[in-house]
C-alpha cells in the first residue's frame, strides 16, 4: 500500500511534466495543425541557456526566468522562419522539418556546449517526506505539480478571458473571417507558438535534474512520452492533454514499480494502443466530420 | 528489330530487369576499386537503401506515416542474428545459409509488419505518427527484459561464413559484406519498383490520394493499408 501510493505521488509528478509537454503540442496542433516534433529540443536548448545564466550571473532563478523567457523567443522564431508556410504544406512535410529541427537544435546544441553529461540542480529539495515509513512527495514534487498548474491555469484564462486569447482562438478557428474582422493571424499564431515554447521551457528545468543530467538527448524520452500523453488525450482538447499526461505518468509510475523498468516504455505503448483501439482520435476527441 | 525494342520498351519486368543487370554490373565494378572501409561504409549504405525503400513505399506510397520503421528493422536484424546462431550451434555451413537466415528474416518481419498494420489500421495522421514513434521506442525495451534471449544492451554475435574461396584469397570480408548488402539492397528495389508499376501499387496510391473516392470504387481500404505494412 505504502508502495501504491509513492507510486501515485512520482506519476503524479511526473505526469505533470508530461502534461505540459503535451499542452505545448496541443496549442500548436490547434493553432497551425502541425506536429512539433522539435517541442523537446527546444526545451532542452532554453535549459542550456538557464545553465549559461546561473553560471554567469551566480543566481538560480534568474537562470530559470531566463530559460522561460528564451522559450518564448525560440518558439516564435521557430514559427516565423521554418514553420511560416505551414498551413499549406502537406502533414508530411511539416513532421520532416520538425523532425529535421530536432535533429538540428541537438547538434548545434551539442557543438557550442559540448555533448557531455552537466550537472543540473533541481529548484527545491528532491529529499522525499515520510509519513512514518512511506515516503511521499519532495518539495521538487509539489513544485512540479503547482508551477505545471498554474501556467496552465494562467494559460487558459489568457485564452478565455483576454481580448488577446479570443483574437488567437479566432485566428485558430476562422483564419479568413478573423483576417477581414482585423485580427492580425499570423501574429496570432506567432504568439500561439511563443506560448507552446514557454511551456516546453518550464516542462524542460522541472524534468531534467530528476534524470541522468543535461545532454543534448535530455528531452527525447519525455518528448515521445508527452506525445503519447497528447495522442491518447485527442489532439483537439488541451484537457485531454492534460489528463492523457497525467494517466501517462501514472501508467509509467505504476509500470517501473511493478513490473521493473524495462517495461516502462511497453507499458506506455499498451496504455496507447489500448486507448486507440477503442477511441481513435484520442479520449475527448469529438466526432469528426470528413470531408468527401 | 524495331518490334523487339518497342516490346522491350513497353514490358515493365524487362526494364527493371534491366536495370537489376546494369546496378549489379556498377555494384561489382565500384567494390572492387574502393578500400576496405569504404565497402563497410557502402555495406551501411545497402542497409539504409532497403530500410529507406520498404518506408518510402509506406508513407509515400500509401500516406501511412510511420514512424517506428526502426523497430521493423530491429525485428529483422535479431531474427537473422538468432538464425544465425541457431545455424552454427547446429554445426550447418556454406554459403547458401546466409541467405536463408535472410529470407527467414525478411519473412518475419512482413508478419511483424502486418501485425502492426493491423492494430494502426484505424488511426489515420498525427496518431498514427504518435502510434507508430511509440512503438518504435518501446520495442527495444522487449530486448532488455529478457536480456537471457537477446542478450540485453551488448546484442549478439552474429557468426558467419567469410567470403566464399572460390573468389580468390585477396576478397576481403568487407567487401564481401559491401556485396551482399548492396545485392540486397538491388534486389529489393528491384521488387519494389515493379511493385509500384503493378495493380497493388496503384491501389495503394488510390488510397493514398482519396481513401473514400477508393472505398466507393470496390477497394477494402483497410487490407490495401495492412498489405504496406
Amino acid at each position: 500500500m505504502s508502495r501504491f501510493i509513492f507510486l501515485t505521488f512520482n506519476g503524479l509528478s511526473f505526469g505533470a511534466i508530461y502534461a505540459a509537454v503535451a499542452l505545448a503540442l496541443v496549442l500548436i496542433w490547434r493553432t497551425t495543425r502541425v506536429l512539433n516534433f522539435a517541442q523537446g529540443a527546444m526545451a532542452m536548448a532554453t535549459a542550456y541557456v538557464a545553465l549559461s545564466v546561473t553560471q554567469a550571473t551566480g543566481s538560480y532563478w534568474l537562470g530559470f526566468a531566463a530559460a522561460l523567457v528564451a522559450g518564448l523567443g525560440l518558439g516564435a522564431l521557430i514559427q516565423v522562419t521554418a514553420f511560416r508556410k505551414a498551413e499549406t504544406m502537406p502533414p508530411l512535410n511539416t513532421i520532416v522539418i520538425g523532425v529535421g529541427l530536432l535533429i538540428l537544435i541537438e547538434a548545434v546544441v551539442g557543438m557550442v556546449y559540448g555533448i557531455g553529461y552537466r550537472n543540473f540542480p533541481a529548484s527545491f529539495s528532491q529529499q522525499t517526506f515520510s509519513l512514518g515509513n512511506t515516503s511521499l512527495f519532495s518539495r521538487q514534487d509539489i513544485f512540479t505539480v503547482v508551477s505545471v498548474l498554474v501556467l496552465m491555469l494562467a494559460l487558459a484564462a489568457l485564452l478565455t478571458w483576454t481580448p488577446s486569447g479570443l483574437r488567437m482562438r479566432a485566428a485558430a478557428f476562422a483564419p479568413e473571417v478573423a483576417r477581414l474582422l482585423g485580427v492580425r493571424v499570423g501574429r496570432m499564431l506567432t504568439l500561439g507558438w511563443a506560448l507552446a515554447g514557454l511551456v516546453g521551457a518550464l516542462a524542460g528545468m522541472l524534468v531534467i535534474p530528476s534524470g541522468l543530467g543535461l545532454y543534448p538527448q535530455a528531452m527525447d524520452g519525455v518528448f515521445v512520452l508527452g506525445f503519447t500523453g497528447a495522442v491518447v488525450g485527442g489532439l483537439e482538447s488541451p484537457v485531454g492533454a492534460v489528463v492523457g499526461g497525467v494517466s501517462t505518468g501514472l501508467v509509467l509510475s505504476y509500470a517501473s514499480g511493478y513490473l521493473g523498468s524495462d517495461l516502462t516504455q511497453l507499458a506506455a505503448l499498451a496504455l496507447l494502443l489500448v486507448v486507440l483501439l477503442a477511441k481513435p482520435s484520442g479520449l475527448f476527441s469529438g466526432t469528426q466530420a470528413r470531408r468527401v | 528489330m524495331g518490334t523487339l525494342t518497342a516490346r522491350f520498351r513497353e514490358s515493365t519486368l524487362a526494364r527493371h530487369l534491366f536495370l537489376l543487370g546494369l546496378g549489379i554490373i556498377v555494384v561489382v565494378l565500384v567494390t572492387n576499386q574502393v578500400a576496405d572501409f569504404d565497402n563497410y561504409q557502402l555495406a551501411q549504405l545497402g542497409a539504409y537503401v532497403c530500410a529507406a525503400a520498404g518506408l518510402t513505399m509506406l508513407t509515400g506510397g500509401n500516406g501511412q506515416v510511420s514512424l517506428g520503421h526502426a523497430a521493423l528493422m530491429a525485428i529483422g536484424g535479431y531474427t537473422v542474428a538468432l538464425m544465425q546462431m541457431r545455424f552454427t550451434s547446429h554445426g550447418v555451413t556454406g554459403v547458401w545459409v546466409l541467405p536463408v537466415s535472410l529470407l527467414i528474416g525478411t519473412v518475419v518481419t512482413a508478419f511483424a509488419g502486418a501485425i502492426f498494420g493491423v492494430a494502426a489500421a484505424r488511426l489515420r495522421g498525427p496518431y498514427l505518427a504518435g502510434a507508430t514513434l511509440a512503438l518504435g521506442v518501446a520495442l527495444p525495451g522487449i530486448t532488455s527484459h529478457y536480456s537471457s534471449f537477446f542478450k540485453g544492451d551488448q546484442g549478439l554475435f552474429v557468426p558467419f561464413d567469410g567470403p566464399p574461396s572460390g573468389l580468390g584469397a585477396n576478397f576481403t570480408l568487407q567487401h564481401w559484406q559491401a556485396w551482399i548488402s548492396l545485392f540486397a539492397g538491388v534486389i529489393t528495389l528491384f521488387f519494389l519498383a515493379n511493385l509500384n508499376r503493378s495493380a497493388i501499387g496503384r491501389h495503394m496510391r488510390a488510397v493514398r490520394d482519396d481513401e473514400i473516392a477508393s472505398a466507393l470504387c470496390g477497394l477494402s481500404v483497410p487490407r490495401v493499408q495492412v498489405g504496406a505494412f
